[in-house]
Protein backbone atom coordinates (compact mmCIF):
# COMPACT_ATOMS: atom_id res chain seq x y z
CA UNK A 1 0.00 0.00 0.00
CA UNK A 2 1.40 3.47 -1.22
CA UNK A 3 1.73 6.00 1.87
CA UNK A 4 0.87 9.15 -0.22
CA UNK A 5 1.29 11.69 2.36
CA UNK A 6 4.75 10.19 2.28
CA UNK A 7 5.29 10.70 -0.85
CA UNK A 8 3.94 13.88 -1.15
CA UNK A 9 5.93 15.11 1.68
CA UNK A 10 9.42 13.88 -0.70
CA UNK A 11 7.95 15.98 -3.52
CA UNK A 12 7.84 18.88 -1.29
CA UNK A 13 11.32 17.85 -0.34
CA UNK A 14 12.41 17.74 -4.06
CA UNK A 15 11.87 14.74 -5.62
CA UNK A 16 9.58 15.07 -8.07
CA UNK A 17 9.83 11.88 -9.32
CA UNK A 18 7.55 10.78 -6.67
CA UNK A 19 4.88 12.63 -8.10
CA UNK A 20 4.58 10.41 -10.87
CA UNK A 21 3.45 7.49 -8.06
CA UNK A 22 0.94 10.04 -7.31
CA UNK A 23 -0.09 11.04 -10.75
CA UNK A 24 -0.71 6.63 -11.71
CA UNK A 25 -2.11 6.15 -8.25
CA UNK A 26 -4.97 9.05 -8.88
CA UNK A 27 -5.18 9.65 -12.43
CA UNK A 28 -8.40 7.82 -13.36
CA UNK A 29 -10.05 8.60 -10.09
CA UNK A 30 -9.28 12.43 -10.61
CA UNK A 31 -10.28 12.08 -14.32
CA UNK A 32 -13.82 10.28 -13.52
CA UNK A 33 -14.45 12.93 -11.05
CA UNK A 34 -14.19 16.02 -13.33
CA UNK A 35 -16.31 13.12 -16.11
CA UNK A 36 -19.03 13.25 -13.48
CA UNK A 37 -19.04 16.85 -13.12
CA UNK A 38 -20.00 17.09 -16.35
CA UNK A 39 -17.48 17.90 -18.34
CA UNK A 40 -16.27 16.17 -21.79
CA UNK A 41 -13.02 14.18 -22.11
CA UNK A 42 -11.03 16.34 -23.58
CA UNK A 43 -11.81 18.97 -21.07
CA UNK A 44 -11.29 16.56 -17.98
CA UNK A 45 -8.09 15.60 -19.00
CA UNK A 46 -6.90 18.78 -19.40
CA UNK A 47 -8.37 19.63 -15.57
CA UNK A 48 -6.43 16.91 -14.52
CA UNK A 49 -3.30 18.15 -15.94
CA UNK A 50 -3.87 21.57 -14.08
CA UNK A 51 -4.75 19.44 -11.31
CA UNK A 52 -1.00 18.39 -11.08
CA UNK A 53 0.23 21.44 -11.88
CA UNK A 54 -1.26 23.16 -9.19
CA UNK A 55 0.10 20.49 -7.34
CA UNK A 56 3.49 20.91 -8.23
CA UNK A 57 3.18 24.91 -7.54
CA UNK A 58 1.37 24.78 -4.26
CA UNK A 59 3.78 21.90 -2.82
CA UNK A 60 4.88 23.81 0.16
CA UNK A 61 1.74 24.44 1.14
CA UNK A 62 0.95 20.70 2.04
CA UNK A 63 1.01 19.60 5.61
CA UNK A 64 0.46 16.36 6.08
CA UNK A 65 -2.67 17.44 8.37
CA UNK A 66 -5.57 16.25 5.61
CA UNK A 67 -4.47 12.89 3.63
CA UNK A 68 -3.44 14.13 0.27
CA UNK A 69 -6.51 12.77 -0.91
CA UNK A 70 -8.18 15.57 0.86
CA UNK A 71 -5.62 18.05 -0.44
CA UNK A 72 -5.68 16.90 -3.92
CA UNK A 73 -9.42 17.03 -4.55
CA UNK A 74 -9.64 20.31 -2.81
CA UNK A 75 -7.24 21.73 -5.41
CA UNK A 76 -9.30 19.57 -8.02
CA UNK A 77 -12.09 21.24 -6.62
CA UNK A 78 -10.64 24.38 -7.45
CA UNK A 79 -9.45 23.97 -10.45
CA UNK A 80 -13.10 22.87 -11.55
CA UNK A 81 -14.66 25.56 -10.11
CA UNK A 82 -11.85 28.14 -11.84
CA UNK A 83 -13.15 26.31 -14.84
CA UNK A 84 -16.47 26.88 -14.56
CA UNK A 85 -16.41 30.53 -13.73
CA UNK A 86 -13.63 31.14 -16.62
CA UNK A 87 -16.49 29.23 -19.08
CA UNK A 88 -19.77 29.30 -17.55
CA UNK A 89 -21.05 31.14 -20.79
CA UNK A 90 -20.19 28.10 -23.00
CA UNK A 91 -20.45 25.78 -20.75
CA UNK A 92 -20.39 22.30 -23.11
CA UNK A 93 -21.63 19.68 -20.89
CA UNK A 94 -21.62 16.19 -22.65
CA UNK A 95 -24.50 13.18 -21.89
CA UNK A 96 -22.68 10.37 -20.52
CA UNK A 97 -21.60 7.47 -22.76
CA UNK A 98 -23.54 4.18 -21.96
CA UNK A 99 -20.72 1.90 -20.33
CA UNK A 100 -20.28 -1.13 -22.74
CA UNK A 101 -21.45 -4.67 -21.04
CA UNK A 102 -19.42 -6.85 -19.30
CA UNK A 103 -20.40 -10.48 -18.89
CA UNK A 104 -20.65 -10.94 -15.44
CA UNK A 105 -24.86 -10.58 -15.64
CA UNK A 106 -27.29 -11.70 -17.52
CA UNK A 107 -27.68 -9.18 -20.74
CA UNK A 108 -31.21 -8.13 -19.74
CA UNK A 109 -30.06 -7.41 -15.74
CA UNK A 110 -26.92 -5.34 -17.69
CA UNK A 111 -29.53 -3.31 -19.78
CA UNK A 112 -31.52 -2.31 -17.39
CA UNK A 113 -28.24 -1.43 -15.15
CA UNK A 114 -27.21 0.63 -17.87
CA UNK A 115 -30.04 2.30 -18.90
CA UNK A 116 -30.09 2.97 -14.69
CA UNK A 117 -26.76 4.38 -14.85
CA UNK A 118 -27.24 6.25 -17.59
CA UNK A 119 -30.07 8.33 -16.20
CA UNK A 120 -28.75 9.09 -12.63
CA UNK A 121 -25.55 10.55 -15.12
CA UNK A 122 -28.62 12.45 -16.74
CA UNK A 123 -29.80 13.29 -13.87
CA UNK A 124 -26.41 14.26 -11.31
CA UNK A 125 -25.77 16.41 -14.38
CA UNK A 126 -28.55 18.30 -14.57
CA UNK A 127 -28.51 19.84 -10.56
CA UNK A 128 -26.74 22.83 -8.90
CA UNK A 129 -23.14 22.43 -9.00
CA UNK A 130 -22.33 23.30 -5.76
CA UNK A 131 -24.97 19.87 -4.54
CA UNK A 132 -23.14 17.84 -7.35
CA UNK A 133 -19.50 17.93 -6.48
CA UNK A 134 -20.51 17.17 -2.81
CA UNK A 135 -22.37 13.75 -4.29
CA UNK A 136 -19.96 12.99 -6.59
CA UNK A 137 -17.31 13.52 -3.86
CA UNK A 138 -19.19 11.18 -1.42
CA UNK A 139 -20.49 8.82 -3.87
CA UNK A 140 -17.82 8.04 -6.35
CA UNK A 141 -14.47 9.69 -4.47
CA UNK A 142 -15.71 8.03 -1.41
CA UNK A 143 -14.69 10.91 0.22
CA UNK A 144 -15.67 11.07 4.08
CA UNK A 145 -18.56 14.39 5.39
CA UNK A 146 -15.50 15.73 7.35
CA UNK A 147 -13.29 15.46 4.56
CA UNK A 148 -15.81 17.32 2.12
CA UNK A 149 -16.81 19.75 4.64
CA UNK A 150 -13.29 21.31 5.12
CA UNK A 151 -12.88 21.30 0.88
CA UNK A 152 -15.88 23.12 0.44
CA UNK A 153 -15.85 25.52 4.00
CA UNK A 154 -18.67 24.25 6.07
CA UNK A 155 -19.43 22.72 9.46
CA UNK A 156 -20.46 19.13 9.28
CA UNK A 157 -24.45 19.60 10.43
CA UNK A 158 -24.39 22.17 7.42
CA UNK A 159 -22.83 19.37 4.73
CA UNK A 160 -24.96 16.66 6.15
CA UNK A 161 -28.42 19.04 5.47
CA UNK A 162 -26.94 19.89 2.02
CA UNK A 163 -26.25 16.20 0.76
CA UNK A 164 -30.11 15.43 2.03
CA UNK A 165 -30.88 18.23 -0.34
CA UNK A 166 -28.93 17.19 -2.90
CA UNK A 167 -30.17 13.23 -3.31
CA UNK A 168 -33.72 14.84 -2.88
CA UNK A 169 -33.07 16.72 -6.41
CA UNK A 170 -31.41 14.12 -7.82
CA UNK A 171 -34.79 11.86 -7.36
CA UNK A 172 -36.61 15.20 -8.59
CA UNK A 173 -34.79 14.99 -11.58
CA UNK A 174 -34.19 11.08 -12.16
CA UNK A 175 -38.12 10.73 -12.02
CA UNK A 176 -38.40 14.04 -14.32
CA UNK A 177 -36.28 12.31 -17.02
CA UNK A 178 -37.52 8.90 -16.30
CA UNK A 179 -40.84 10.22 -17.03
CA UNK A 180 -39.94 11.54 -20.27
CA UNK A 181 -37.54 8.22 -21.12
CA UNK A 182 -41.15 6.54 -20.72
CA UNK A 183 -43.05 8.98 -22.50
CA UNK B 1 -37.15 11.66 14.67
CA UNK B 2 -38.34 12.80 11.41
CA UNK B 3 -38.33 11.31 7.76
CA UNK B 4 -35.00 13.96 6.83
CA UNK B 5 -32.87 12.45 9.80
CA UNK B 6 -33.69 8.85 8.59
CA UNK B 7 -33.06 9.70 5.03
CA UNK B 8 -30.21 11.76 6.20
CA UNK B 9 -28.99 8.55 8.28
CA UNK B 10 -29.38 6.25 5.35
CA UNK B 11 -27.11 8.45 3.28
CA UNK B 12 -24.58 8.66 5.78
CA UNK B 13 -24.50 4.66 6.16
CA UNK B 14 -24.06 4.15 2.28
CA UNK B 15 -21.94 6.72 1.62
CA UNK B 16 -19.52 5.13 4.74
CA UNK B 17 -19.80 8.07 7.02
CA UNK B 18 -22.17 5.80 9.54
CA UNK B 19 -20.78 2.04 10.55
CA UNK B 20 -24.70 1.05 11.34
CA UNK B 21 -27.68 1.39 8.98
CA UNK B 22 -31.25 2.20 10.49
CA UNK B 23 -31.76 1.19 13.79
CA UNK B 24 -35.22 -1.20 13.97
CA UNK B 25 -37.34 1.95 14.97
CA UNK B 26 -36.19 4.07 12.51
CA UNK B 27 -37.36 0.73 9.53
CA UNK B 28 -40.15 0.46 11.26
CA UNK B 29 -40.94 4.20 10.40
CA UNK B 30 -39.83 3.88 6.86
CA UNK B 31 -42.52 0.67 6.32
CA UNK B 32 -45.17 3.08 8.18
CA UNK B 33 -44.42 5.65 5.27
CA UNK B 34 -44.55 5.71 1.53
CA UNK B 35 -43.18 8.32 0.87
CA UNK B 36 -40.17 7.60 2.92
CA UNK B 37 -39.95 4.22 1.37
CA UNK B 38 -39.45 5.37 -1.63
CA UNK B 39 -36.74 7.74 -0.93
CA UNK B 40 -34.82 5.40 0.55
CA UNK B 41 -35.25 2.81 -2.32
CA UNK B 42 -33.65 5.34 -4.70
CA UNK B 43 -30.72 6.63 -2.30
CA UNK B 44 -30.27 2.62 -2.28
CA UNK B 45 -30.21 2.45 -5.88
CA UNK B 46 -28.18 5.23 -6.46
CA UNK B 47 -25.40 4.59 -4.36
CA UNK B 48 -25.29 0.55 -5.11
CA UNK B 49 -26.15 0.86 -8.97
CA UNK B 50 -23.33 0.13 -11.40
CA UNK B 51 -20.61 -0.28 -8.91
CA UNK B 52 -19.01 -3.54 -10.57
CA UNK B 53 -18.33 -1.09 -13.74
CA UNK B 54 -15.15 -0.34 -14.91
CA UNK B 55 -14.27 3.32 -14.47
CA UNK B 56 -13.71 5.34 -18.05
CA UNK B 57 -10.00 5.86 -19.02
CA UNK B 58 -8.31 8.74 -19.78
CA UNK B 59 -6.46 9.07 -23.27
CA UNK B 60 -2.28 8.35 -23.29
CA UNK B 61 -2.39 11.88 -24.16
CA UNK B 62 -3.02 13.24 -20.92
CA UNK B 63 0.10 10.35 -19.80
CA UNK B 64 2.05 11.79 -21.97
CA UNK B 65 1.40 15.86 -21.19
CA UNK B 66 2.02 14.83 -17.44
CA UNK B 67 5.47 13.30 -18.47
CA UNK B 68 6.43 16.28 -20.44
CA UNK B 69 5.73 18.75 -17.49
CA UNK B 70 6.98 16.44 -14.89
CA UNK B 71 10.34 16.26 -17.42
CA UNK B 72 10.38 20.25 -17.27
CA UNK B 73 9.48 21.12 -13.70
CA UNK B 74 13.00 18.09 -13.01
CA UNK B 75 15.16 20.15 -15.36
CA UNK B 76 14.14 23.13 -14.04
CA UNK B 77 15.31 22.25 -10.70
CA UNK B 78 18.51 20.88 -11.79
CA UNK B 79 18.91 24.39 -13.50
CA UNK B 80 18.06 26.26 -9.88
CA UNK B 81 20.08 23.80 -8.34
CA UNK B 82 23.32 24.38 -10.24
CA UNK B 83 22.87 28.42 -10.05
CA UNK B 84 22.61 27.84 -6.15
CA UNK B 85 25.79 26.07 -6.05
CA UNK B 86 27.94 28.65 -8.56
CA UNK B 87 26.40 31.54 -6.24
CA UNK B 88 27.49 29.76 -3.30
CA UNK B 89 31.42 29.13 -4.67
CA UNK B 90 31.01 32.62 -5.26
CA UNK B 91 30.09 33.36 -1.69
CA UNK B 92 32.23 31.25 -0.06
CA UNK B 93 35.13 33.32 -1.70
CA UNK B 94 33.87 36.32 -0.72
CA UNK B 95 33.30 35.07 2.49
CA UNK B 96 37.25 33.97 3.18
CA UNK B 97 38.43 37.53 1.62
CA UNK B 98 36.03 39.51 4.02
CA UNK B 99 37.82 37.68 6.85
CA UNK B 100 41.25 37.77 5.76
CA UNK B 101 40.74 41.55 4.86
CA UNK B 102 38.90 42.48 8.15
CA UNK B 103 40.95 40.89 11.11
CA UNK B 104 39.46 43.44 13.57
CA UNK B 105 36.60 46.02 13.26
CA UNK B 106 38.70 49.06 14.15
CA UNK B 107 40.02 48.61 10.29
CA UNK B 108 37.06 48.41 9.36
CA UNK B 109 36.26 51.87 8.13
CA UNK B 110 39.87 52.54 6.66
CA UNK B 111 39.22 49.32 4.81
CA UNK B 112 35.90 50.72 3.22
CA UNK B 113 37.10 53.82 2.47
CA UNK B 114 40.41 51.77 0.83
CA UNK B 115 37.88 50.63 -0.99
CA UNK B 116 35.77 52.92 -2.17
CA UNK B 117 38.74 55.10 -3.16
CA UNK B 118 40.07 52.09 -5.52
CA UNK B 119 37.04 51.29 -7.26
CA UNK B 120 36.44 55.69 -7.41
CA UNK B 121 40.09 55.52 -9.43
CA UNK B 122 40.17 52.54 -10.87
CA UNK B 123 36.18 52.27 -11.97
CA UNK B 124 36.23 48.58 -11.73
CA UNK B 125 33.27 46.10 -12.47
CA UNK B 126 31.14 46.26 -9.27
CA UNK B 127 28.48 44.01 -8.00
CA UNK B 128 29.12 40.81 -9.52
CA UNK B 129 27.33 38.71 -6.80
CA UNK B 130 24.22 40.19 -8.13
CA UNK B 131 24.53 39.88 -11.65
CA UNK B 132 24.91 35.80 -10.43
CA UNK B 133 21.95 36.16 -8.37
CA UNK B 134 20.32 37.85 -10.92
CA UNK B 135 21.28 35.49 -13.42
CA UNK B 136 20.23 32.39 -12.01
CA UNK B 137 16.85 34.07 -10.97
CA UNK B 138 16.46 35.01 -14.73
CA UNK B 139 17.37 31.14 -15.52
CA UNK B 140 14.41 29.95 -13.02
CA UNK B 141 12.01 32.48 -14.21
CA UNK B 142 12.87 31.21 -17.81
CA UNK B 143 12.18 27.71 -16.90
CA UNK B 144 9.18 27.96 -15.67
CA UNK B 145 7.79 30.14 -18.47
CA UNK B 146 9.30 27.76 -20.43
CA UNK B 147 7.14 24.98 -18.46
CA UNK B 148 3.86 26.78 -18.46
CA UNK B 149 4.64 26.86 -22.41
CA UNK B 150 4.88 23.42 -22.98
CA UNK B 151 1.90 22.54 -21.00
CA UNK B 152 -0.77 25.20 -22.44
CA UNK B 153 0.54 24.44 -26.01
CA UNK B 154 -0.24 20.75 -25.31
CA UNK B 155 -3.62 21.77 -24.34
CA UNK B 156 -6.61 20.46 -25.95
CA UNK B 157 -8.28 24.50 -26.52
CA UNK B 158 -6.52 26.03 -29.55
CA UNK B 159 -6.86 29.12 -27.74
CA UNK B 160 -4.64 28.16 -24.54
CA UNK B 161 -2.53 26.53 -27.35
CA UNK B 162 -2.18 30.24 -28.48
CA UNK B 163 -1.40 31.35 -25.55
CA UNK B 164 0.88 29.29 -24.67
CA UNK B 165 2.62 29.94 -27.95
CA UNK B 166 2.95 33.60 -27.06
CA UNK B 167 4.61 32.43 -23.65
CA UNK B 168 7.46 30.68 -25.86
CA UNK B 169 8.36 34.24 -26.08
CA UNK B 170 9.71 34.95 -22.78
CA UNK B 171 11.40 31.32 -22.53
CA UNK B 172 15.43 30.97 -23.46
CA UNK B 173 15.50 30.26 -27.89
CA UNK B 174 17.99 27.75 -27.14
CA UNK B 175 15.57 25.18 -25.68
CA UNK B 176 15.26 22.84 -27.72
CA UNK B 177 11.82 20.94 -26.21
CA UNK B 178 10.28 24.21 -26.85
CA UNK B 179 11.42 24.51 -30.43
CA UNK B 180 10.34 20.69 -31.46
CA UNK B 181 7.47 21.02 -29.79
CA UNK B 182 6.60 24.40 -32.20
CA UNK B 183 7.75 22.87 -35.01
CA UNK B 184 5.28 19.50 -33.99
CA UNK B 185 2.27 22.04 -33.73
CA UNK B 186 3.22 23.42 -37.43
CA UNK B 187 3.32 19.75 -38.60
CA UNK B 188 0.63 18.58 -36.54
CA UNK B 189 -1.96 21.02 -35.01
CA UNK B 190 -5.81 20.56 -36.36
CA UNK B 191 -6.00 24.36 -36.40
CA UNK B 192 -4.72 26.70 -39.31
CA UNK B 193 -4.37 29.38 -37.12
CA UNK B 194 -2.95 27.50 -34.45
CA UNK B 195 -0.11 26.39 -36.98
CA UNK B 196 0.41 29.96 -38.50
CA UNK B 197 1.36 31.35 -34.92
CA UNK B 198 3.89 28.32 -33.88
CA UNK B 199 5.49 29.05 -37.38
CA UNK B 200 6.10 32.79 -36.88
CA UNK B 201 7.07 32.14 -33.28
CA UNK B 202 9.55 29.55 -34.49
CA UNK B 203 11.25 32.09 -36.55
CA UNK B 204 11.43 34.68 -34.19
CA UNK B 205 13.12 32.09 -31.77
CA UNK B 206 15.91 31.84 -34.41
CA UNK B 207 16.31 28.91 -36.98
CA UNK B 208 19.24 26.46 -36.85
CA UNK B 209 20.20 24.67 -39.61
CA UNK B 210 18.41 21.53 -38.67
CA UNK B 211 14.97 23.22 -37.88
CA UNK B 212 15.07 24.93 -41.64
CA UNK B 213 15.23 21.47 -42.70
CA UNK B 214 12.97 19.96 -41.00
CA UNK B 215 10.63 22.41 -41.98
CA UNK B 216 11.21 22.06 -45.92
CA UNK B 217 10.62 18.83 -45.46
CA UNK B 218 7.07 19.29 -44.08
CA UNK B 219 6.46 22.23 -47.01
CA UNK B 220 4.27 19.21 -48.95
CA UNK B 221 1.97 17.85 -46.21
CA UNK B 222 1.03 21.76 -45.44
CA UNK B 223 -2.28 23.61 -46.32
CA UNK B 224 -1.81 26.30 -48.66
CA UNK B 225 -2.14 29.27 -46.18
CA UNK B 226 0.45 27.79 -44.39
CA UNK B 227 3.03 27.06 -47.50
CA UNK B 228 2.14 30.82 -48.19
CA UNK B 229 3.51 31.92 -44.46
CA UNK B 230 6.73 29.41 -44.78
CA UNK B 231 7.70 30.54 -48.21
CA UNK B 232 7.94 33.99 -47.12
CA UNK B 233 9.61 33.55 -44.07
CA UNK B 234 11.61 30.97 -45.86
CA UNK B 235 12.94 33.18 -48.20
CA UNK B 236 13.03 36.05 -46.35
CA UNK B 237 15.13 34.82 -43.35
CA UNK B 238 16.26 31.57 -43.98
CA UNK B 239 19.43 30.22 -45.93
CA UNK B 240 20.26 29.38 -49.75
CA UNK B 241 19.06 25.93 -49.28
CA UNK B 242 15.69 27.10 -48.70
CA UNK B 243 15.44 28.55 -51.65
CA UNK B 244 16.93 26.17 -53.53
CA UNK B 245 14.49 23.77 -51.61
CA UNK B 246 12.04 25.71 -52.60
CA UNK B 247 12.66 25.66 -55.74
CA UNK B 248 12.56 22.48 -56.39
CA UNK B 249 9.25 21.75 -54.51
CA UNK B 250 7.66 23.95 -57.10
CA UNK B 251 9.10 22.52 -59.65
CA UNK B 252 7.95 19.09 -58.61
CA UNK B 253 4.71 20.67 -58.04
CA UNK B 254 4.03 20.12 -54.55
CA UNK B 255 3.14 23.69 -54.12
CA UNK B 256 -0.06 25.29 -54.49
CA UNK B 257 -0.44 27.54 -57.95
CA UNK B 258 -0.49 30.38 -55.79
CA UNK B 259 2.12 29.24 -54.05
CA UNK B 260 4.48 28.76 -56.42
CA UNK B 261 3.77 32.59 -58.05
CA UNK B 262 4.49 33.92 -54.39
CA UNK B 263 7.51 32.28 -54.21
CA UNK B 264 8.69 33.16 -57.60
CA UNK B 265 7.87 36.90 -56.22
CA UNK B 266 9.92 36.57 -53.40
CA UNK B 267 12.64 35.40 -54.97
CA UNK B 268 12.53 38.02 -57.37
CA UNK B 269 12.18 40.53 -54.71
CA UNK B 270 15.00 39.14 -52.63
CA UNK B 271 17.32 39.01 -55.62
CA UNK B 272 16.43 42.91 -56.46
CA UNK B 273 17.22 44.00 -53.00
CA UNK B 274 20.55 42.10 -53.03
CA UNK B 275 21.76 43.64 -56.48
CA UNK B 276 20.76 47.44 -54.99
Amino acid sequence: MIDENELMLQVQNGQLESLALLFENNKVRLFNFFRRMGNAPEISEDLVQETFMRVLSYRSTFNGSASFRTWLYGIARNTSVDHYRKYKQSLDHEEFDDTTPDDKSSLCEQMVEQQSHSLFNKALASIPIELREILVLSRYSQLKYEEIALMVNCNLNTLKSRMTLAVSKLKESYNRLNGEELT
Amino acid sequence: MNAQDILAAKVAYLSGNAQTDLTPQMQQAVEKDDKLKTEIAFVEAFWQTNDSSAPEMPSSKLDARFYQMLAMAQAAQRNAINSDNDAKSTDGLLDRLKHWLMPKPALQFAMMAGIFSLGYFTKLPSGETTDVAMNNLQQQVQSLNSLVALSMINNQSASKRLTGISYTKQTDVSDQTLNNALLNMINHDKSTSVRLAALDALFSRGLNSKLELDLLNSVAEQNPLVQIEMVRLLIGFGSEVAQTKLKAAAKSGVLDADVKELLEQQIAAKSQLQSI
